[in-house]
């Protein structure tokens, strides 16, 4: 900016110095001409005044040479009182000029003369010419003749014809009046040769062009000058204004990437908010002002915990001042709410601008407006919650569909022994044997029922815990679930694991996804009501990962369906049936809680003989190697 | 002889064709460039006697302006009665001279109204006690103030200048003749002009102002008894001996005496003396009767900033 201005002050000045100078030598340049002029104008007055001296002797105005006077005059005063005259450096054309001065004063005067002796030539030759008709001597016309030629002819002697005019003696008064007349302009023409003579020898003429020339000569050389001066200064200007253009178009390109950045700012979708020292506002983006639902005027000058919702506890407050005033940058979350109370979450980063000197000139804070995401991500944990519970729910249906099975059995025996209790009693048949055998019978049902009880009671019991178990068991116990479906629908069940894999995590979770899978499996293949059911369920170690497929024949899932699978309620089967959470759950389960992998896929493939046609589901779980050696010991415990 | 015959007639034909070929005189344009302010200052200063030593006579005591100009003296009467040493010559049309005086020390107006004012048998003053009195009168205080800003001798000197500027005589009668009425002179003063140009008297007396645009030696036929040396004076040169300004003949008629020295107090004998000295002819009675009625036409009209007021 200081560089701008000296650059400003020194164009202004020397602009302003070149129209000075510009103007100056202008002047300057006009008097010179007007100088010349007056020159030109001697020159031209004094051709006019020799163009009289050597004109015949007439009649004459000299009205005409009064007036060429004054105005040699004037041009010699204009000339004398021009600021240049005063100021000419060369010495000598002043004193050439006064000495040219002198010498028209001398010329003049000797004009004066002229003009007198011309008049009298003039009225003589006029007078003469009147007496000479009277003349009888030829003596006089021969003097007449003579005196009337003596400026045409060289050889005609102004003293013989003097003499002549002597010699003669005039007999009347015409004669002596003629004697008169021819004496005067004798007399005259002597002195008007002289005069000439006189004027040649002062040679004005000379003078005044050799003073031309001198003047011209010095004009020229105070021309280049100024010339110079001019070109010079022209120079510095157009370099200046190179400068200054250079320095504009850095300016203006700063200019216009500050305004870019502006732009940028402005139209953030980021809030951008810029504080002063003490932190208050000095600017606001617009996307923060439209979120925040202020205007700008609103906020301007405010301190920034104007926008604080009261949910961020004062001690990140606390933290971020001290981060911030000591000149690091602080990065963290807010919680603030806008005009209409709604809450925003905002991720923030806030640094503070240092000047030259290293202190704290303002603070920039760009905030990222993450309240969608925070509501997207708590609407889709309570989704998540959602799913795991009606996942939940189908593992509870099928838990309580298994107890209702098998407490049918020992159901329907309490239920036989109590009522032959009662028939038997009825009758008055009811012996100790029968009763013993009755209650004993009862007894062992209710025992039983109670140990299934306590079966699924374990089952919940872990919850949700993180536990070390090995996957035989938590096959196990998902059998264990849909039992009495495999037994339902005439199933053969095919276990086949390598060795024992230990896990760690939610067994529950584990076995819901294995409950899942095999319920799928059942429902298929009780739709196909087809003879030889089969489930294959098969775990080995296959590159440093657990392998878990689980197969059916059930003749596979169409294309179609295969693509939506992993969609959450998708389902194939009736309404009623499915929830459509099976597959989507497992895969979540899998996927995240097990740092796993699923696959569905069609399958063709021969077992005893037989072609088969079916859904392959491969699990894959990496294995835990620490976990695979410390297990032994903690499994005894188990 | 016949080669001279010849030769006389062909320069006698050459003088005819240049006599008629050229205007000798002009008339008078009624053109008066001059600051009427500034005339007007001049024209009380002009009149003021506080420009002589003694208070007791102006410019226009010897250039009486309701006349013709000079004040009709042989010579004039400076402070305590002084006598000057020639014939005061006509303010009137002396802007058109082309020298001051009748010897021509002052190039113009303005050096010649310095020279009154100094010389001891006229004027007998000087501008610091001019000044000094003067500046006691508001009236020329304001005026000068208004016009010049400054009261000084050179803004005095100018108004008188720029009033005598205004001192032209106008639409004589001649002036008309030369301006076209071609019928407005008699015959005889038609004859008189042929013979003032045919007699020579316009070799001198010419142009606009009739006169007063060269020197001539008083007595160029004839030697003129004068104790003025005229020209000499200022060039102290023995061919200017009795040189002297040839005088204007505008308003000649109103002039009397004539000549420098005012030896001749009727037109008529000046006249007589002009043809016989200057012309170098023996003058004829009808002729200078002619003449002389012709110089009558001469007479102007007053100028106007006189007649205005």
């Amino acid at each position: 900016m200081k560089k701008n201005y000296i650059i400003s002050i020194f164009f202004i000045i020397l602009v302003a110095s070149l129209i000075y100078k510009i103007l100056d030598d202008n002047k300057k340049v006009n008097a010179f001409f007007s100088f010349h002029e007056n020159i030109s104008e001697i020159i031209i007055i004094n051709n006019d005044l020799d163009k009289f001296i050597n004109a015949p002797i007439t009649y004459k105005n000299f009205d005409s040479i009064k007036i060429n006077i004054i105005n040699m005059k004037k041009n010699f005063d204009s000339i004398k009182k021009s600021t240049i005259f005063e100021n000419l450096r060369d010495e000598k054309i002043k004193k050439d000029f006064f000495s040219l001065e002198e010498t028209f004063e001398e010329k003049i005067e000797i004009v004066e003369r002229l003009k007198s002796t011309n008049a009298i030539l003039n009225n003589s030759f006029r007078n003469i010419v009147k007496i000479v008709p009277s003349l009888k001597d030829s003596d006089y016309l021969y003097l007449y003749t003579n005196v009337l030629l003596i400026n045409l002819n060289p050889e005609i002697s102004y003293l013989s014809l003097l003499d002549n005019i002597k010699n003669l003696s005039p007999k009347d008064q015409i004669e002596e009046l003629f004697l008169l007349h021819a004496k005067v302009l004798l007399k005259e023409f002597k002195k008007l040769k002289e005069l000439k003579e006189q004027i040649k020898a002062l040679s004005f003429k000379n003078k005044v062009e050799k003073f031309s020339e001198e003047y011209s000569n010095y004009t020229i050389s105070l021309i280049d000058e100024v010339k110079v001066t001019i070109l010079i200064m022209i120079f510095l200007l157009t370099l200046l204004i190179g400068v200054f253009l250079f320095y504009s178009y850095i300016v203006l390109k700063d200019k216009i990437e500050l305004n870019r950045f502006k732009n940028a700012l402005e139209n953030s979708d980021n809030f951008i908010i810029v504080t002063d020292k003490n932190k208050k506002i000095k600017y606001i983006n617009s996307n923060m002002l439209r979120v925040m639902g202020y205007k700008k005027s609103d906020v301007i000058g405010k301190d920034p915990s104007f926008f604080r919702s009261g949910f961020v506890s004062k001690d990140i407050y606390k933290e971020m001042n001290k981060t911030i005033y000591s000149g690091k940058k602080w990065v963290g979350e807010f919680i603030n709410k806008t005009k209409d109370n709604k809450i925003i979450y905002e991720k923030a980063s806030i640094t503070p601008i240092l000047n030259e000197k290293g202190e704290i000139e303002e603070f920039l804070g760009i905030k990222l407006d993450i309240t969608h995401e925070r509501e997207m991500l708590n609407s889709l944990k309570e989704k998540d919650h959602r799913l795991t519970q009606q996942a939940k729910l189908v593992v509870m249906n099928e838990i309580l569909n298994s107890i209702a099975h098998q407490w049918r059995q020992p159901l329907s025996v309490i239920s036989t022994a109590t009522s032959g209790l009662r028939l038997n009693k009825e009758y008055e048949t009811l012996s100790d044997e029968v009763f013993d055998e009755l209650t004993k019978s009862i007894m062992s049902s209710s025992s039983y029922l109670s140990t299934t009880i306590d079966n699924f009671k374990s089952f919940f019991k872990t919850g949700n815990e993180l536990t070390l178990f090995d996957l035989d068991g938590s096959f196990d116990k998902a059998y264990k679930l849909v039992e009495f479906k495999i037994a339902n629908n005439k199933i053969n069940y095919v276990f086949k694991s390598d060795k024992k894999y230990f896990i760690k995590g939610i067994e529950n979770d584990l076995i819901q996804v294995f409950v899942n899978l095999i319920s799928n499996s059942i429902e298929a293949l009780g739709n196909k009501k087809e003879d030889k059911n089969y489930i294959f369920i098969e775990v080995f170690e296959k590159n440093n990962k657990i392998i878990i497929k689980i197969k059916d024949n059930a003749n596979g899932i169409s294309e179609k369906n295969m693509s939506k699978l992993f969609q959450p309620y998708f389902t194939t089967k009736h309404e009623s049936q499915g929830t459509g959470m099976g597959v989507y759950m497992s895969n979540e389960i899998i996927t995240k809680q097990f740092n796993g992998k699923m696959i569905i896929n069609n399958l063709e493939y021969i077992f005893d003989k037989k072609d088969f046609k079916g859904v392959e589901v491969t699990i894959i779980l990496p294995i835990d190697s620490d976990i695979q050696d410390g297990k032994k010991s903690e499994k005894k415990s188990d | 002889m016949i080669i001279y015959g010849m030769k006389k007639l062909l320069l006698l034909l050459l003088f005819i064709l240049e006599l008629f070929s050229k205007e000798l005189v002009t008339p008078i344009n009624v053109i008066y460039d001059y600051d009427e302010r500034k005339a007007q200052l001049g024209k009380k200063l002009f009149h003021d006697k506080r420009l002589s030593s003694d208070n007791s006579i102006s410019c226009s005591s010897c250039h009486i302006l309701n006349n013709g100009g000079d004040d009709n003296r042989e010579v004039s009467i400076g402070v305590k009665n002084r006598l000057g040493s020639v014939n005061s010559p006509t303010i009137f049309n002396s802007r058109f001279n082309f020298v001051q005086f009748w010897d021509g020390r002052a190039k113009d107006l303005t050096e010649q109204a310095m020279g009154p004012i100094h010389n001891p048998v006229e004027m007998d003053s000087s501008f610091p006690e001019i000044l000094e009195k003067l500046k006691k009168d508001k009236y020329y205080i304001q005026e000068f103030k208004d016009i010049y800003k400054e009261f000084t001798k050179e803004n005095l000197l100018d108004a008188i200048v720029e009033f005598e500027k205004a001192l032209v005589t106008p639409n004589s009668k001649f002036d008309k003749y030369l301006m076209g009425e071609l019928d407005i002179l008699t015959k005889d003063e038609l004859e008189g002009y042929s013979l003032f140009k045919d007699l020579g008297c316009i070799s001198c007396h010419n142009g606009i102002n009739i006169g007063g645009n060269l020197f001539q030696k008083m007595g160029v036929m004839k030697e003129y008894k004068s104790d003025s040396l005229g020209r000499y004076n200022v060039t102290k040169k023995d061919e200017d001996k009795y040189f002297f300004k040839v005088p204007s003949l505008r308003n000649i008629a109103r002039t009397s005496p004539y000549f420098h020295d005012a030896s001749k107090s009727n037109l008529r004998d000046a006249i007589e003396v002009m043809i016989e000295y200057q012309v170098g002819l023996i003058p004829q009675e009808e002729d200078i009767i002619k003449i002389e009625k012709f110089l009558k036409t001469l007479t102007g009209n007053l100028p106007p900033i006189l007649v205005d007021r």
